[in-house]
């Protein structure tokens, strides 16, 4: 999987400063068109929860259709402060995913065979972008100068 | 230290908001992992980070956060 690390405090993307982590930003840099995966978030802690469910799960996980994970990124100002973020094609199954163990900090490019892009945003520090698919990180790069090849 | 509780729970568990300039302090399994202070209209401003349960293992410890209130959420920079 091809990979970029956003880092540092002065990040800016179309000309606005950015905070980590701003999904919606992360996404549309890398020009990935959203609703067509289903998306699982886990481990995440955002600076506030707009659904009960969403704040209820933080420690677990939550499965979102593509329409569902745009209507959560779309809050402004929603930010994940730690997250694993990962899109599956439509033809993936939570069943599928969930036959493996469920990511973890500790390592990384969990579902190569199986993720279409995988956004881990760590302690509002850093955000990491992989995917098999080298075009979304080349965006990612492109879109946001401060990005660098990991 | 004045207006300072502890809190036992998860991470995340602080709350936003508090008692105004106050802290509390977020003890996991018994560790302390967090520090957050509240302004003087009990927003959080500032945590310190004494250790975090998972992470992958770049962090240096102590270290803080700061929080910006921009039209009433909080943005952790």
């Amino acid at each position: 999987m091809d990979g970029a690390i956003l880092q540092g405090r002065d990040i800016y993307y179309n000309n606005s400063k950015i905070y980590y982590t701003d999904l919606n930003v992360i996404v549309e840099a890398c020009k990935i068109n959203t609703s067509q995966y289903n998306w699982l978030i886990t481990q995440y802690e955002c600076n506030y929860y707009p659904t009960e469910e969403l704040e209820n799960k933080r420690h677990d996980y939550i499965w979102l259709t593509g329409k569902d994970f745009n209507e959560l990124i779309q809050n402004e100002t929603l930010q994940f402060i730690w997250g694993i973020i990962i899109a599956f094609p439509l033809t993936t199954s939570l069943e599928d995913v969930l036959k493996n163990q469920l990511p973890t900090y500790k390592t990384e490019k969990y579902f190569p065979s199986l993720s279409i892009i995988e956004i881990i945003s760590e302690d509002s520090s850093f955000v990491k972008v992989f995917s098999n698919q080298k075009d979304f990180i080349q965006n990612f790069r492109d879109s946001i100068p401060e990005a660098r090849n990991i | 230290m004045s207006n300072h509780k502890n809190v036992n729970g998860r991470s995340g568990d602080l709350p936003k908001t508090s008692t105004p300039n106050s802290s509390q302090d977020l003890y996991v399994n018994g560790e302390l992992w967090q520090r957050r202070f509240y302004d003087s209209n009990g927003n959080m401003i500032k945590d310190i980070d004494f250790l975090h349960g998972n992470g992958s293992g770049t962090h240096t410890f102590p270290h803080e956060h700061y929080w910006e209130w921009i039209n009433g959420t909080p943005v952790r920079k």
